[in-house]
Order: C-alpha cells, then sequence, then structure tokens
C-alpha cells in the first residue's frame, strides 16, 4: 500500500515507502526532499484537503481519478496529521489505497445493470408495441364484425322493404289483368289473350321472387329471440309435409337418420330443409328421387348431409349455384335462384358452412354444418 | 235490430289511398251480394278527423264496419284504429284491416287493439273478391249480437 509522508507548510516529502516509488514509477531519490506537489501531480483540491490537515482540522480522504499514471487508475487517498509531542502537527501521512479493481468491478456491475435495465426497457417498449398492435388488430376485427353485422342486417332490411313495397304495385298488375280477361272475356282475340297470359305468368314469378327474397330477408335478419334447442326430426318432419304434393308427383322417398338437436330458430330451418329437400326432388334424373339425409357429430358442430340421386351439378358450377337469382336452368325446371342462398344465409348465421359435392349426372350431395346443442337436457 | 241482414243496407267506412285498391274492394263487396253505402276516405288525416268527428265529420253517421289499410303512410292505420276505439261513437263498431302483408307481430298487435279480422290483401283475383264473403259474415255476426 502505497504511503508517504511530507512536512511543513509545503508538504516537502520526508518518506516514501516502495509501493509509493512503484505508484508513481519514480525512485525515491527523486522524490525525497521535494515538495509533494512537484512530485505528484495533484490539483488544487488536494493540496487544500493537505492544507487542512496540516492545520489540524482533522484527517481527511480524497478520492479521484485525475491525478495519477493512467485514467483507468483510481485512487483512494487517506491523509492523516503527524503529530509532535506538544500536538504540533509537523507533517502528514498519505495513504494511497487503489480502488481500481473495485471501480473496474462497480464500473463492470453498472455497466451490466445498466445494459439489464435497457434490455429490460427495450423489452418493455416491445411487449407494449406488440400489445398495442394487438388491440389495434382486435378493434379493427371487431368493426370489421360489426360493419359485416350492420351490412347483413341492412341487406335484410333492403330485402324485406323491397319485397314488401313491391307487392302492392305487383298485386295491382295481377289483379286487373284478370279483371281484364274476366271483363272482356269473348271480346279480346288471340293475341290479346296470350298478352294479358304473359303477364299473369309474370306476375306470378314475381310473385314467386319477392315471396323468397322475403324469405331471403328473413334467413340473415339478426332476430332479438336468442336461440333455442331445436329437434331437428321434428323441422325435417315439418318439412316434408310442406312437400307433400311434391313428393307425391314425383314419387320420391326421402329417409333420415335420427338427427341431433341443436342451437337455432325452428323456422329458418324448416326453410333450409324445405329448400335442400325440394331442390332434390325438382333437379331429379328419369328415375324416381330417393333422398337421404344423414347427420354426423363433428367436434363442436353437427355436419348434416343430403343426399339426393338426381341430375347432378357439375363442379364448375358449385360456387355460382349458391348466389341469389342464379340458376343453371331455364324456364324448364322452375325456380327464382334464391333457394340456395336462403340456405346459406340460414346456415351462416350460426356460423356454419355449406357446401357441395357433385358431379354432373351423378346426383348431388349438400353438406352444411350446425352448431351442437349442449349435452345437458334442460 | 231485425237479424234479417242479408238485404239490410250496411254502412261501410273504407280507409284506402290506392283507388285500385277502392275498386277492387267495391267489386268485392258486390260479390259477396251486400247491399251496402261506401264512405271511402284516402287520406289518413280526414279519417282521423272522422274517427274524432271533428269539422265536416261532427254530424256522420255511425258505419256498420271500418275496413282500415294498414299500410297508409305514416302508420296512420294504428292510429285511426286507436282513435276509433277510443271514440265514443266508433267504438263498438267491427274494424277490419287490409294489410299487404301479414307478420305474426302485426296479428298479435291487431288482437291487442280488437281487430276483427287482420286480412292480407291477396295477388289472386278471386281470393280477393273472396273478402266481400268474409266481411259479410262479420257484418252477421254483428247484427246478431245486437
Amino acid at each position: 500500500m502505497p504511503m508517504a509522508a511530507v512536512d511543513g507548510t509545503g508538504h516537502t516529502v520526508r518518506y516514501v515507502n516502495r509501493a509509493f516509488c512503484l505508484l508513481l514509477g519514480k525512485p525515491e531519490e527523486e522524490l525525497l526532499g521535494k515538495a509533494f506537489s512537484s512530485v505528484v501531480p495533484v490539483g488544487d483540491e488536494f493540496l487544500s484537503l493537505l492544507g487542512r490537515v496540516y492545520r489540524g482540522e482533522g484527517p481527511e480522504t480524497h478520492t479521484g481519478p485525475e491525478h495519477m499514471a493512467s485514467d483507468s487508475f483510481y485512487w483512494s487517498c487517506a491523509m492523516w496529521p503527524v503529530v509532535a509531542a506538544d500536538g504540533r502537527p509537523v507533517g502528514i501521512m498519505i495513504q494511497v489505497t487503489e480502488t481500481t479493481p473495485f471501480h473496474r468491478q462497480s464500473t463492470a456491475m453498472n455497466q451490466a445493470l445498466m445494459l439489464g435495465s435497457v434490455h429490460q426497457h427495450e423489452l418493455t417498449e416491445l411487449s407494449e408495441a406488440l400489445n398495442e398492435q394487438l388491440q389495434t388488430e382486435i378493434l379493427e376485427r371487431q368493426h370489421a364484425e360489426d360493419e359485416l353485422r350492420q351490412a347483413n342486417d341492412d341487406l335484410s332490411q333492403f330485402s324485406y322493404a323491397a319485397s314488401h313495397d313491391l307487392q302492392e304495385p305487383l298485386r295491382m298488375i295481377t289483379n286487373y289483368s284478370q279483371l281484364l280477361i274476366r271483363g272482356y272475356r269473348g271480346r279480346l282475340d288471340d293475341d290479346a289473350s296470350l298478352y294479358v297470359d304473359f303477364i299473369t305468368k309474370g306476375t306470378r314469378q314475381m310473385r314467386d321472387l319477392l315471396t323468397d327474397l322475403l324469405a331471403f330477408a328473413a334467413a340473415g335478419a339478426r332476430g332479438l329471440e336468442p336461440a333455442e334447442r331445436v329437434d331437428l326430426n321434428l323441422i325435417v318432419q315439418t318439412a316434408l309435409y310442406r312437400l307433400t304434393s311434391a313428393i307425391e308427383e314425383s314419387g320420391a322417398t326421402v329417409t333420415t337418420d335420427v338427427l341431433p338437436t341443436v342451437l337455432g330458430h325452428d323456422t329458418v330451418f324448416v326453410q333450409l330443409f324445405q329448400n335442400l329437400i325440394g331442390n332434390a326432388i325438382k333437379y331429379r334424373a328419369e328415375c324416381a328421387p330417393r333422398i337421404y339425409i344423414s347427420a354426423q357429430k363433428m367436434d363442436t358442430d353437427w355436419r348434416f348431409a343430403v343426399t339426393d340421386n338426381g341430375i347432378g351439378i357439375a363442379p364448375e358450377y358449385h360456387q355460382k349455384i349458391f348466389g341469389v337469382f342464379k340458376r343453371l336452368h331455364g324456364k324448364s325446371i322452375p325456380g327464382t335462384g334464391i333457394g340456395l342462398a336462403i340456405c346459406q344465409r340460414v346456415v351462416e348465421r350460426y356460423a356454419g358452412r355449406i357446401w357441395v359435392e357433385s358431379e354432373a349426372g351423378r346426383g348431388a350431395t349438400f353438406y352444411f354444418t350446425l352448431p351442437a346443442a349442449s349435452e345437458e337436457k334442460p | 235490430m231485425s237479424s234479417e241482414t242479408v238485404t239490410q243496407r250496411f254502412r261501410i267506412l273504407l280507409v284506402e289511398d290506392n283507388p285500385g285498391d277502392v275498386y277492387l274492394f267495391e267489386q268485392a263487396l258486390k260479390s259477396a251480394g251486400l247491399d251496402f253505402e261506401l264512405t271511402v276516405i284516402e287520406d289518413g288525416a280526414e279519417a282521423l278527423a272522422f274517427a274524432r268527428r271533428q269539422g265536416k265529420y261532427a254530424e256522420a253517421a255511425v258505419p256498420d264496419l271500418a275496413v282500415l289499410d294498414a299500410n297508409l303512410p305514416k302508420n296512420e292505420g294504428v292510429e285511426v284504429l286507436q282513435a276509433i276505439r277510443q271514440s265514443e261513437h266508433l267504438s263498438s263498431i267491427p274494424v277490419a284491416i287490409m294489410s299487404s302483408s301479414v307478420t305474426p307481430s302485426d296479428q298479435e298487435k291487431a288482437n291487442e287493439l280488437r281487430v276483427e279480422r287482420y286480412i292480407a290483401k291477396p295477388l289472386d283475383l278471386d281470393q280477393y273478391l273472396l273478402i266481400g264473403e268474409t266481411l259479410k259474415q262479420v257484418l252477421r255476426e254483428r247484427a246478431a249480437r245486437q
């Protein structure tokens, strides 16, 4: 531990130990008898401290990096007075303690701590940025959902209003065409009769379209009634009842698995099954229609299939047929082209899917999914 | 009041803004063989005045039957119905509502307001003409109660 002793007001170096010489890199001879400040680069602060100690104002310590060999050298300096027997200070003992290793360590610790906190800060910033991004995405998605819901409601309302308001002028056309025919029976030539005939057919077609458009509106409408448990066996029975004459005329046989209970609303489910079974009958081949309804549990959904042996649908039309007013056939097979659009709307109202597997001339299977009701019976 | 209703001349009020429907209505009453005197009010505000016996309707004769179009602009059909039910003179007359379409909620509302019949205006002419029979039935029921 480097030590030196100085005396007098000039703080003349009277004693240095070997460590002190090594510290300064100077031999003993160069140091002894010289003023402390001339051999050791110390600043005014240091000197004033020395002065204080010499005057008996107590021991002092001084720390600093700037006085010694290189700026990576840190030291702490303790000074205390050497006094004579009578208490008069005669000199000062100076002991230098190198604190570089401690300083290095503490610097290293400090740096490590700083780095740690920087990393911490970076991680926090990163997770905050991610959070913000997630929040934005959630908001955007909610916004999109709201917009979709609104668009759906708007479409339902529009469909309803359009078909409702169109009914009145349609009635006028229909009824007065009929009045015309009756009122002028026998007085109308063949041409006039033909014209009225076409008018009447047009009005019937229009009525069917409006009816289906209303059903389409109702299918997607988010009613205020909550979804309830619906026994699909009863639903199919109702649909079949409504198709009685079509079934009889075509000689169709409909077989069905035992169907589950699902969550939804009975009116739109009847529409769904009625349209699918009705289509299977309508688009039949030469032979009597054979239709099979099945159900399979998948996870939280049920997957239903309505299979027929009819004329089938070529793959390139599998998407198109679900469009509103989209038909693949002309007048030969009646229909408004809205039936499957209604089915899709019903199914999608319950977050299900509907699709078809079919080839031309090989029958068709329409699949759709609906959410299962929970297992506990009320 | 005699229970012989077939030859009785009925006073019927029709509130309807579509002339096409007015003519059809008359044809329906005729085809049912009813002897009737038809008062037509085409305007909802006028119909309210009639129900409240205001202005020129202060001394108007009380009809045997009121038939209201549900599809008047501004929902006036329901207003007129309420005015009739609240009126001293008219509250007991039978009221039938004619509408372009009938939904279950419409039916419920009509039941609450004591409507005799809630009739959907049909697309088919023959169906429309049958309304005459329906209204003849309503008038008979009322006459029988008196």
